[in-house]
């Protein structure tokens, strides 16, 4: 007679937190459609040691031409999240700054998407792939 | 034959050091790191004699080229804040993927994190490679790394070896993946036993292990350029001009000029 398997994982569920990559992708593809696709938003990621790097660039396709605004990292538990280099500031030591919840991290990204250096490669981007 | 010069000045305003370098060795090429100088500020210096110089314009912050052919032949195609990767397509010429970096420095991160970034800038150099569709890519920089370091030496990250006969083997498979070479002459340039800087950058602290001078300014040539890569003249760089760039104890000028040397390559393109 055989035994019925016993199941002893938790609920799952849905998901309630939107992870880090998932806001990343969501404002990338959103950069397309305010720019009729001159310029993309792209993320890429990688992993060390069980960190996961995510890269923000943008794209200009028609000048072939990418661009690296930011690079954020985080651990398998989501957050805190944290600033590894960029938006226009190379690098930074051992006080990165980091942000703990999803609600931060959004704050600090419109932030940055917002802001003027951002607004300056856009607009130059925008200009060299129009003319 | 390109000659090009790699210099990290530190934020100084270096322009009339620049200029005489720039002079003095026919530079095609300019690529400079921490420039604290204005693109135009640095343009009325490099043509003050003659009008060569134009400045290939970037989204970099801390690399700034300048060259002596209209910008348009150093296209940029890939940026962020610490790189510039230029596709190098002069007339008559195959392109090359010229790959202009400055990492973080040791004082701000550990060798582990600077390990890990060669391995992101690995995969980015082989991203555009793939672009580009070809790899006659050279590398140049200030790593704050030395050539021995496990970041630039590593599979994954840099891959840079020391002699040229395995650097022509393209690539190196190490659990089952595929790694490209590049080939490092800076490896030749460590120490003083010929009448040249020991290294580019001095730096001496009170512990058991310290090479007081460091090779952290390289440049790297994949095999598929090393044919147009002249090995014999790569040089550091003491001079500006008139101006001794190294003080009497050999270590660099940090009054007139900056605490690295300048670095300077040539390629038969």
């Amino acid at each position: 007679m055989t035994e019925e398997a016993v199941d002893l994982w938790p609920d799952l569920g849905s998901a309630k937190v939107r992870t880090p990559l998932a806001i990343l992708k969501q404002q990338a593809a959103l950069l397309g459609k305010h720019t009729n696709n001159l310029l993309e938003g792209q993320v890429t990621t990688q992993t060390f040691g069980g960190e996961f790097h995510h890269r923000f660039l943008i794209e200009a396709t028609a000048l072939d031409y990418r661009y690296e605004l930011f690079v954020v990292s985080h651990g398998v538990k989501l957050y805190p999240v944290r600033l590894e280099s960029g938006p226009h500031q190379a690098y930074y030591g051992s006080n990165k700054p980091k942000f703990d919840s999803e609600q931060a991290f959004v704050n600090w990204l419109k932030g940055v998407l917002n802001s003027e250096d951002t607004k300056r490669v856009l607009s130059s981007l925008l200009s060299q792939a129009e003319s | 034959m390109l000659t090009f010069l790699f210099w990290n000045v530190n934020g100084k305003p270096l322009s009339d050091a620049i200029a005489a370098i720039a002079h003095d060795e026919a530079i095609d090429v300019l690529i400079l790191a921490e420039c604290g100088l204005e693109p135009a500020a640095l343009l009325r210096a490099l043509n003050r004699e003659e009008r060569a110089f134009h400045f290939a314009p970037g989204q970099s912050r801390r690399i700034n080229i300048f060259s002596r052919f209209p910008g348009r032949y150093l296209r940029p195609a890939y940026e962020s804040d610490r790189i510039s990767i230029r596709r190098l397509a002069l007339p008559v010429s195959e392109e090359v993927l010229l790959v202009a970096v400055h990492f973080p420095s040791k004082l701000h991160w550990s060798n582990e994190s600077q390990t890990m970034e060669c391995a992101v800038l690995s995969r980015t150099i082989a991203d555009e490679e793939r672009r580009a569709g070809h790899s006659r890519t050279v590398l140049v920089g200030d790593l704050n790394m030395n050539p021995f370091e496990s970041g630039v030496v590593g599979a994954s990250g840099l891959h840079a070896v020391m002699a040229r006969k395995v650097a022509e083997r393209v690539e190196r498979t190490v659990q089952g993946v595929a790694y490209p070479f590049f080939s490092n002459p800076m490896w030749g340039h460590l120490g003083d036993w010929a009448d040249r800087p020991p290294g580019s950058y001095y730096y001496e602290r009170a512990e058991h292990v310290n090479y007081f001078w460091n090779t952290f300014d390289q440049v790297l040539v994949r095999p598929q350029l090393m044919e147009r890569f002249r090995s014999d003249q790569v040089r550091l760089l003491s001079r500006a001009g008139a101006t001794s760039l190294r003080t009497e104890d050999g270590r660099p000028n940090t009054v007139d000029g900056s605490d690295h040397f300048p670095l300077l390559f040539k390629l038969d393109l």
